[in-house]
């Protein structure tokens, strides 16, 4: 499939640019994308071998639409499970938390009991990077964007490549 | 490295946004699909509809039977004019007269109505005029649809948000942002009937939001040499001939820029056509029989969010006229309209815990509002203006995760016909996996326009009419909207519609045309759609509509009512997908003239290659129209002698884009 799109794909690319995805799809998108660009202590536990697990609290469509975008994409040799968790708690032994604004009242406490763990938390609300999610998506001129709290990552024990950081806004 | 990321990026949100990622037959990619660049998830457009809540919104989520178009439709299918685009949406046909083209929607479309039921916006400003209330869908519409970004059709009474007209549809055109129009691009396309087009474009933009596009294009068609009409089949009238009496030019201007929150943008339009069809009892197969419409505004918007409430201003100036040169064997008779008008609108959104409130206000100053005719003598002069405001709120309440309800209202003063209030409710409940159940409830309302109430003229042609009153439709609406997979949509639409006081023109024998309040009509029907996109680009896009309008106090049908529409789309993606082959048919079933005659079915195919070589700087497009070469009539107004008008056979274009 690749072997016959040499260079073809760029053709592709100018007709998908003018076609309208679904926003919530690419987001999904690219939660699964962030798992390549991260670098996780190897102190990290939990979680079992052989796999990165993502978290979602508050959006289960969401959840489904990662578990989807994840199928069949192992990242690094490791495959992608997504859970839909009620609660922070179970959310410490993720290597991704994606918090969903309906969380945003709780937002606070969740960051706080994810504190101590070396979870990269995510979110699409606005505000949410200023508050200490390490990650959030948002839209400006019908594209998603990133904007990135590099102090939230850093408390985190999380390093995240430079290829992902020179793409995205840093906002502390 | 990076390229090649790119690359294969490139491929896989393709597939994303195409649904085919996982794909059968694709094995490999299946098995372990690569991951996607950042750098392409960045460059993915998102999809959201403006147009039915007044603000950004995922289709399924928007209290309405919603039809997206985009530019890269309009590229594929070789879609020249809105018109093109709008008989290709389901539920709509589109008639001609060979002077404008009028749109029909749910089986409802009265000749000669110059859409005045259908609200035509471009990035949100009205386009209908404010003499007939008509809007322009044809050559005769101010911006060029290379320009479009995209076309957001919303089906069903839009009064509650947008006021008059806004009564069987909204059709708003959004345009190109200078990041999209990359560049300076030249366009020229050459059809049958010595038709050319040519445009020059210029786009750009930079790092801090800051972009603009300006645009100037140039549209000229000689027309078919000779068109035949039966009904003057007489030695005094050529035997029915029309030689080079068809002829169409159209200039467009158009400018915008955005600075920060603050948009502007100008659109100049005229178009002059020249009229074969001696329709108005003007003299047969005379050339100087014309009209001429120009349309254009200035605008200057702002966007602003101060907290968690979001500012929309906005102020304009629009202009508009006509003028039609009318061969009688006596004289030439001119007729014309023309307006000014300033106005604004400010609409402010706050999310209050369950409650998303939009509320508005949209002053317009009428300047003027005048009408004329005159064959050397003045057989009219009506000059009026007026002012008029409307005010809106609406309320989106989640009342529980998945169900969303709206209530919206809206109300309306006009100082020539006093105050309307019309509301609008909505239950919308999405499941997981983007399947949407849509209740729909809405009134609408369509005041008489000023050529229905003032228009008369000395000859006995017209009668004014003052005493009209609004006509209002009420319309309920089921919608389910389903992604069955990524790579299925079907969505299924049931729909009731009356309207009451239709405002239409009495037929009676060699009497003048006089507009009058009817009883009352109705219209429903069911509409269901498909579409699926497979691994190998394969794009299948089929609908059907089942609809019947009637009159009510004699259930019979409405003249133009067809019972069923059916469109088909078909692109597919050839040669290392450098070249597109599109194809585009509607089927329309038979229908009645204004006279009760009745006019066959017909299927209409067009198709369209778009090449687009790799690494170049060039696209060519050539399109084949009416390839069946079916032979077909549309029915137009009672100030026709002709039931109907035939419509062209087959035709051909070729276009040639250079962008650098």
């Amino acid at each position: 499939m690749l072997a016959a799109t040499d260079g073809a794909s760029q053709v592709l690319m100018r007709a998908q640019a003018v076609d309208a995805a679904n926003s919530r799809q690419v987001k999904a998108e690219f939660i699964v994308s962030f798992l390549s660009f991260v670098d996780w202590p190897a102190t990290k536990t939990g979680a079992p071998q052989g796999q990165l697990l993502v978290a979602i609290l508050g959006d289960p469509d969401f959840a489904e639409l990662v578990r989807r975008a994840a199928t069949h994409r192992p990242v690094a040799g490791r495959s992608v499970v997504v859970q839909e968790v009620p609660n922070p708690e179970g959310a410490r032994d993720a290597h991704l938390a994606f918090i969903g604004s309906s969380e945003a009242k709780r937002l606070p406490a969740i960051l706080r009991s994810l504190a101590t763990q070396p979870v990269l938390t995510v979110g699409d609300t606005d505000g949410f990077a200023h508050e200490g999610v390490a990650i959030n998506l948002y839209t400006f001129d019908k594209r998603i964007r990133i904007e990135v709290n590099t102090t939230a990552a850093e408390r985190a024990g999380l390093r995240l490549s430079s290829n992902l950081l020179r793409l995205a806004r840093i906002v502390q | 490295m990076t390229t090649c990321l790119r690359r294969l990026g490139g491929v896989i949100i393709l597939t994303v946004v195409f649904g085919t990622r996982v794909a059968g037959g694709q094995a490999q990619s299946a098995q372990t699909a690569p991951a996607t660049s950042l750098e392409d998830l960045l460059d993915v457009e998102v999809e959201s509809v403006v147009t039915a809540a007044r603000h950004a919104q995922r289709p399924s989520e928007a209290p309405a039977s919603v039809t997206v178009i985009t530019a890269t439709d309009i590229a594929q299918f070789g879609w020249r004019t809105l018109a093109d685009v709008l008989v290709s949406v389901r539920g709509f046909n589109v008639t001609y007269d060979r002077n404008y083209s009028y749109v029909g929607v749910r089986a409802f479309g009265r000749p000669t109505d110059y859409n005045n039921r259908v609200l035509v916006l471009v990035d949100g400003h009205r386009t209908n005029d404010s003499i007939y209330d008509g809007a322009y869908i044809g050559t005769e519409f101010p911006i060029d649809l290379s320009l479009v970004d995209r076309i957001e059709v919303i089906r069903g009474p839009g009064s509650a948000l947008y006021g008059t007209s806004a009564f069987l549809a909204v059709v708003n055109v959004i345009s190109k942002r200078g990041a999209n129009m990359a560049g300076r691009q030249v366009e020229l396309e050459a059809s049958s009937f010595n038709t050319y087009r040519f445009r020059a474009s210029q786009g750009w933009s930079n790092d801090h939001g800051g972009e603009g596009v300006l645009s100037v294009s140039r549209h000229d068609s000689e027309g078919p040499h000779s068109l035949y009409f039966p009904e003057y089949a007489s030695p005094d009238t050529n035997n029915g001939i029309a030689t080079g009496l068809d002829g169409d030019t159209a200039t467009r201007l158009y400018g915008a820029a955005t600075f920060g929150g603050l948009r502007l943008q100008g659109v100049f339009g005229e178009r002059e056509k020249h009229v074969p069809t001696a329709s108005w009892d003007t003299a047969f197969g005379d050339s100087r029989f014309t009209t001429r419409d120009r349309r254009s505004w200035g605008s200057a918007s702002y966007t602003k969010d101060v907290g968690p409430t979001g500012i929309d201003a906005r102020v304009y100036y629009d202009h508009y006229r006509y003028t039609g040169d009318y061969p009688y064997d006596t004289a030439v008779s001119v007729d014309s309209a023309v307006a000014d008008a300033i106005g604004g609108e400010a609409s402010l959104r706050r999310r209050f815990g369950r409650h998303l409130l939009t509320v508005g206000i949209e002053p317009r100053f009428n300047l003027r509002q005048n009408q004329m005719n005159t064959d050397g003598e003045s057989l009219l002069d009506d000059r009026r203006s007026s002012q008029e405001v409307g005010s809106y709120v609406q309320d989106e309440v989640a009342l529980a995760t998945r169900l969303t309800a709206i209530l919206g209202a809206r109300y309306d003063w006009w100082s020539l016909k006093g105050g309307t209030g019309r509301p609008r409710l909505g239950l919308v409940y999405r499941t997981e996996a983007d399947t949407a159940i849509k209740a729909l409830y809405g009134e609408a309302y369509r005041a008489p326009n000023l050529y229905e109430m003032y228009y008369y003229d000395a000859n006995g042609l017209n009668l004014n009419n003052e005493t009209l009153s609004p006509e209002v439709t009420r319309t309920t609406e089921f919608v389910f909207e389903q992604h069955l997979a990524r790579r299925l949509r079907l969505s299924a639409t049931a729909y009731f519609t009356r309207i009451t006081g239709l405002i239409d023109p009495l037929l009676q024998d060699n009497a003048p045309v006089l507009y009058v309040n009817k009883e009352s009509a109705r219209s429903t029907g069911v509409e269901v759609e498909g579409e699926t996109r497979s691994a190998t680009g394969l794009l299948v896009r089929a609908s059907l509509a089942i609809q019947r309008a009637t009159d009510s106090a004699s259930d019979t049908r409405l003249s133009n009512a067809p019972g069923q529409l059916g469109t088909l789309q078909v692109s597919l993606p050839v040669w290392r997908r450098q070249i597109v082959l599109a194809s585009d048919s509607t089927f329309t079933s038979w229908r009645n003239t204004v006279y009760g005659e009745r006019l066959p079915a017909y299927w209409l195919s067009h198709v369209t290659a778009t090449y687009r070589p790799l690494a170049s700087p060039v696209v060519v497009g050539a399109s084949v129209y009416n390839v069946l070469d079916a032979s077909y009539a549309h029915p137009v107004g009672v100030e026709f002698r002709q039931p109907a008008i035939q419509q062209n056979g087959r035709t051909g274009s070729i276009r040639v884009t250079v962008s650098f």
